[in-house]
């Protein structure tokens, strides 16, 4: 079991059947939103590219924005899956 | 290289960073827990967490490493809260009763239904050295134990493994 020691059949199987498996729900997988959002995030784009400086600035605000959307989403869908849980335990 | 384009070479972005261990993590608690709404449920957790200490992330390696220990700290709490809570695991549910080893399409389902049933740090070290791949020097590491125990640990779980499948008439191939 040590580094470069030959994996025996049962070790080659325990890595084919533990093998990683992707979420049920892909966590980072981007949400829908409507289309007149995404033509307003497009034009703010152009207008952040006019000038360096406002568009780092505007940059750094969109990242943080989308990782906190992105952590809200989690906890939004913990939440909801919390609250399948009550209604189904006060059934 | 614009302002922008170095500021995406070296940040850590959290969306890249979920999008890139998010099997990791998920399968560490999977694999434990055998329950995937509650796996489902650790991840996020891990996740959240990392959100609130991204400032104390230095790299994406760094990442991987805080992101595997923390997914096995809290899949272990939720293993010993839930065995706290009357609820029947898959683990504790009866097994198919009789196999054809011919014909078997279920060997990887019941190995993986065995390493749930394993005890709990035997379970863990299973999976980090078969689902993560890593060394028992550095499972040792992770798990906070002598690396011997470690090395006891994915012995007797092998040990015990290729006994239950031999009583099932799926040893050795």
């Amino acid at each position: 079991m040590d580094g470069p020691e030959e994996m025996d059949w049962l070790e080659e199987e325990l890595k084919r059947a533990l093998a990683r498996e992707m979420p049920p729900r892909d966590f980072a997988a981007p949400r829908r939103r409507p289309a007149w959002r995404a033509w307003v995030a497009a034009a703010a784009c152009l207008a952040a590219s006019a000038g360096t400086a406002i568009g780092y600035r505007q940059y750094q605000g969109r990242e943080a924005r989308r990782e906190l959307k992105l952590a809200l989403d989690i906890a939004a869908a913990k939440t909801s899956r919390i609250q399948t849980q009550l209604r189904e335990f006060s059934r | 290289m614009t302002a922008i384009e170095a500021v995406e070479a070296t940040a850590i972005d959290f969306n890249g960073l979920v999008r890139e261990h998010q099997a990791m993590v998920y399968s560490v608690a999977w694999h434990f827990l055998r329950d995937r709404p509650l796996a489902e449920e650790v991840a996020q957790d891990v996740f959240l967490s990392l959100h609130r200490n991204l400032g104390g992330i230095e790299s994406s390696r760094h990442a991987a490493a805080w992101l595997r220990k923390v997914a096995v700290q809290r899949a272990i709490d939720a293993g010993r809260r839930r065995k706290r809570l009357p609820r029947l695991g898959l683990e504790e549910a009866p097994e198919p009763a009789s196999f054809d080893p011919r014909y078997d399409p279920w060997l990887g389902e019941s190995l993986r239904r065995m390493v749930a049933s394993l005890p709990e740090a035997q379970r863990m070290a299973v999976i980090l050295r078969y689902q993560e791949e890593l060394e028992p020097a550095e499972i040792a590491g992770l798990l906070e134990m002598p690396l011997a125990t470690v090395k006891s640990h994915l012995h007797r779980a092998l040990a015990l493994l290729r006994e239950k499948l031999e009583r099932r008439g799926m040893g050795e191939r």
